[in-house]
């Protein structure tokens, strides 16, 4: 009840709107879910995270509030963040006074704010999801949050879609490869040509491998930890795939020069294949986008040595 | 000649250097066979050596990696090691090492603004880059100082406001700009991967430098001396140290541009080897660069260890202070002291006003106040700048208030424990940080972090809390022996604080996104500070500060030296604890509040010298004045500078003070 009195001393104009808002958020903090989703669907969203972000956008929702959309634009790239939406600062330093003026009736945030949620909570009613589980299944962990998350914004049947079309597009990947030579593949982010991010267990990258059949050459957890590019020397029959991140310091030409890396053996036989920027806690849309983009650099590079 | 003997006779730890030197030889070199003979059976190691097979990987990995980075670990802890015996001998002060006058941190801005300007740097012209920064921060360093004759002072106190500045600007573009992330790698130092190129660069550059300082040694030798006593010898003061420090800072530069920023050797090597016995100019230069040398090669052979068993690749540069700094921590209380820098004789840094105490501090509290108006009613909006009215402001006052409160409260909290450590210890490079306890609230928060990512403000506050008691326990713990000798308590305080920004470093280039969040909290953020966080610091504060005019008299009397001290039937272990315990828990607060931030502290308490006299009392009440003012505005530009995006008030206090104090320091002739 604090919040709300807190607004009723705000700037004469909103007193109304933000008093109206304020019963929504009652309903929605009370319970975000099914009961309360009926009566108030918010549609003036702030999301302070891009993986749900992106997931808010593929369910046909817009948000009015994003952190950091430069980025966002830079490692998220699809779906696509539409003009007009305002920048609410770093992701994890919103901005409590713009989100304020913003008045959003929901925001949406991951675990990792959950230390500001009081202060949000003056803002707007908020709501916690969590799409990147330590040690669990990322994959499925997000499906279970997109269904939740659609409950709380009114749009069941947009999750159940957005759930089959995703789906559809790693079931259309894993028959596109099925004459695919069942070599393991490593998924990496180049760092500094020195220094590789190597995903293995519990990343959404693992997940949807496992969908497609296709075996990870990398068989431990990762961490975030930066490895060296001689931990790619374990499966010398592997494919290497690279997955484009803004902290790629290397171009192709340097990897190029560089001794050890071009005596892997991956790297020997031409078994190097790049792909563009997904992000690795995205959820549910970047789980199809890796899906499409891996088999598409996968069966290119078949058809080539073909 | 006779006190020498003595010394050495005394000493309870009976060492030489090159016990240490070979015994760090043995363990490092044990290792590298260790690791060589699981790669390739030694049949093979000549071949790999000389003439590697293209095709095998192992000889490839062995010629490729593995023998570049002994050379180059033994090279660059070699050239770390001499340079941090000049650079001490210079401004004579144990706590000089490369990145005292912001070598390492100019090199890493320009590797930076490189990588953001021109993408796809590689080898030789990311050296040149580099070498440029650091040459660059030098020249600024030595620009801001010439008027007051390079006095070891005026030097010190120039080189820690630009490597301030380049570090905060740094840490300000990391924050915006993800792709500098991976930079934090080379930041910290990573001697792998690197290629024979870097090592014949290292080798070339060094030896150069060690024939000039060969030529040279009689100027340095005497620049170890005060003042007058160097020039009624017959050297021209200025200029022999700008040669000897040019010669230092090329090969601090050198080693920065081919390996990285590797901290602590420069400054445990010079230790290490004063400490093992080395007496002479000459010794310490040889002993401290084989000592450097051997350690580096250690520290890193221990890394590749960890690395190969937990499948991560750690920078060598974060880790020196890690495996080098409990050896130091370990030898510290078992020798005898070592000749402390003395605050007023090392030439002047801010001039002096000799302005009646009381107009500055009300001077000052004017704009105090000036300050905090503007802070709470001038923001930025949707709409752009807009000046507040009075019920506007009541509404804003709550995002606004508390950060701000916060931000005066910690900045003069800082400022009150660093003038207190700055007289307790008489070193000008005394700050809160090295305390040990911002470091231990730092490791708390991220060991939170790391563990329960989701977790509450309470409990944020509990396990920073929780953080700093045990670090400040140990620490004291540790000093017990010595009776909390000044400087063991700063080059102990130190040796952590090095060791933790390794930590970080690895940590930060992990790219674990939550990491971007805990580098604004640990660049001092007043983000998540509300009433009653804020309100507390205060009156814990304000509690606090009853403690301190009980020791003015201590205050005055403890930079006069030991020795005065006694005879003055001053107790010295109980008062420096009765100090370290104020100061301690001064800084425990603040970080607790806007987390860890070293610049207010360090330069608060110098700039209230051009404000006040320096008396005690007078001294503390405007340092505490100005931090309070730093952070408030601070606080404030970080909020519209880069709106909507938000700066974290420690960082802008660097940049904002920085400047400032910049300016001072090149405007006014002695």
């Amino acid at each position: 009840m604090r919040a709300i009195g807190g607004r009723q001393r705000g700037r004469a104009g909103q007193v109304t709107r933000r008093d109206c808002l304020a019963v929504a958020a009652v309903w929605t903090v009370s319970g975000v879910c099914a009961s309360a989703a009926q009566a108030a669907v918010p549609h003036r969203l702030a999301v302070l995270d891009w993986g749900l972000a992106a997931t808010v956008l593929s369910l046909g929702v817009t948000p009015i509030a994003v952190p950091a959309i430069a980025f966002y634009d830079r490692n998220l790239v699809d779906p696509v963040m539409p003009p007009g939406v305002v920048d609410v600062g770093l992701l994890f330093t919103p901005n409590f006074e713009l989100l304020f003026e913003l008045a959003p009736d929901l925001i949406l945030i991951p675990p990792g704010l959950v230390s500001a949620r009081s202060a949000l909570a003056r803002t707007g009613p908020v709501a916690v999801f969590n799409l990147n589980p330590f040690g669990g299944e990322p994959y499925t962990q997000a499906r279970a949050e997109t269904i939740r998350l659609a409950g709380a914004l009114g749009r069941a049947s947009s999750a159940t879609a957005l759930l089959a079309q995703t789906e559809v597009r790693i079931d259309q990947a894993k028959a596109s490869l099925h004459g695919y030579d069942r070599r393991p593949v490593y998924v990496i982010n180049m760092l500094d040509g020195q220094h590789i991010r190597i995903f293995g267990k519990h990343t959404l990258y693992q997940d949807v491998l496992d969908l497609m059949g296709v075996r990870n050459a990398w068989s431990r957890p990762s961490t975030f930890l930066p490895v060296g590019i001689e931990a790619l020397t374990e499966v010398p029959d592997a494919r290497i795939v690279i997955v484009a991140s803004v902290g790629d310091m290397t171009t192709p030409a340097q990897l190029a020069a560089s001794p050890f890396w071009s005596a892997l053996p991956s790297v020997r036989a031409g078994r190097v294949h790049r792909i563009g920027s997904v992000f690795p806690m995205g959820g549910v849309p970047s789980a199809a986008r890796f899906a499409t983009l891996l088999s598409a650099a996968l069966l290119q590079r078949e058809t080539a040595h073909a | 000649m006779l006190d020498r003997q003595a010394v050495n006779g005394r000493r309870s730890f009976p060492m030489r250097p090159h016990y240490l030197a070979l015994v760090l030889a043995g363990a490092a070199a044990f290792m590298t066979l260790w690791i060589v003979q699981h790669l390739l059976p030694p049949a093979q190691w000549w071949q790999a050596v000389f003439h590697p097979a293209r095709q095998d990987l192992a000889q490839i990995d062995v010629h490729f990696a593995v023998m570049p980075r002994l050379c180059l670990a033994l090279l660059a802890g070699g050239a770390l090691g001499l340079a941090g015996v000049i650079f001490q001998q210079v401004l004579r002060n144990p706590m000089a090492e490369p990145a005292t006058l912001g070598v390492s941190a100019g090199a890493y801005l320009a590797l930076s603004l490189a990588a953001i300007w021109l993408p796809g740097l590689s080898g030789s012209s990311r050296q040149a880059v580099a070498l440029l920064g650091a040459v660059a921060a030098m020249a600024i360093v030595l620009g801001l100082s010439w008027r007051k004759g390079l006095s070891p002072l005026a030097l010190i106190l120039a080189g820690l406001i630009v490597g301030l500045y380049c570090g905060a600007f740094n840490t300000a573009l990391i924050l915006f700009q993800d792709k500098l992330r991976t930079l934090t790698l080379w930041g910290s130092g990573s001697l792998d991967g690197q290629d024979w190129l870097g090592v014949r660069d290292l080798a070339s550059q060094s030896a150069l430098v060690v024939v000039l300082l060969f030529v040279l040694r009689r100027p340095l030798n005497l620049l170890g001396l005060e003042d007058a006593g160097a020039s009624s010898l017959g050297l021209s003061l200025q200029r022999a140290r700008m040669i000897v420090l040019a010669l230092a800072v090329i090969l601090s530069a050198a080693v920065v541009s081919t390996v990285g920023v590797i901290s602590f050797i420069g400054i445990g090597a010079p230790m290490l080897a004063r400490m093992a016995g080395a007496r002479t100019l000459g010794q310490r230069l040889l002993w401290s660069a084989l000592i450097g040398a051997t350690l580096l090669w250690f520290a890193d052979d221990c890394l590749q260890v960890i690395d190969g068993a937990l499948h991560v690749s750690i920078p060598t540069g974060a880790a020196a202070a890690l495996f080098g700094g409990p050896i130091l921590l370990f030898l510290l209380p078992r020798m005898r002291q070592m000749s402390r820098p003395v605050l007023s004789g090392g030439g002047r840094g801010f001039d002096r006003r000799t302005r009646a105490p009381l107009r500055g501090i009300l001077v000052l509290v004017a704009c105090l106040v000036g300050a905090v108006l503007v802070s709470l009613a001038f923001g930025k909006g949707i709409s752009g700048w807009q000046w507040s009215g009075w019920r506007q402001m009541q509404a804003l006052s709550f995002w606004r208030g508390p950060p701000m409160v916060a931000a005066a409260a910690a900045g003069a909290m800082l400022a009150v424990a660093g003038s207190l450590l700055q007289r307790l210890t008489g070193n000008p490079m005394a700050s809160p940080e090295v305390l040990g306890v911002s470091t231990g609230a730092a490791l708390g928060v991220i060991a939170l972090v790391l563990i329960a990512p989701g977790f509450g403000r309470p409990v944020q506050i509990l396990a920073s809390g929780g953080g700093a008691t045990v670090a400040l326990g140990l620490m004291l713990l540790w000093g017990r022996r010595s009776g909390f000798a000044p400087d063991q308590m700063l080059l102990g305080g130190v040796t952590l604080a090095m060791a933790f920004t390794g930590i970080l470093a690895v940590l930060l280039a992990s790219g674990d996104p939550r990491m971007i969040g805990l580098l604004a909290w640990i660049s001092g953020s007043t983000y998540l500070v509300r009433w009653p966080d804020a309100l507390s610091a205060c009156l814990i504060g304000g509690v606090l500060a009853l403690a301190v005019p009980v020791q003015r008299r201590w205050l005055e009397i403890l930079p006069l030296g030991d020795g005065l001290a006694r005879s003055l039937g001053t107790p010295l272990a109980s008062s420096r604890l009765a100090i370290l315990l104020v100061a301690s828990c001064f800084t425990g607060i603040a970080t607790l509040v806007v987390g860890p931030l070293s610049f207010v502290g360090l330069m608060a308490p110098h700039m209230a010298r051009s404000f006040c006299q320096s008396r005690p009392l007078p001294q503390l009440v405007a340092s505490a004045i100005l931090g309070a003012l730093i952070m408030v505005l601070a606080n404030w530009a970080g909020r519209v500078l880069l709106f909507p995006n938000q700066m974290p008030a420690g960082l802008v206090a660097t940049l904002l003070g920085g400047t400032y104090l910049m300016i001072q320091l090149a405007r006014r002739p002695r």
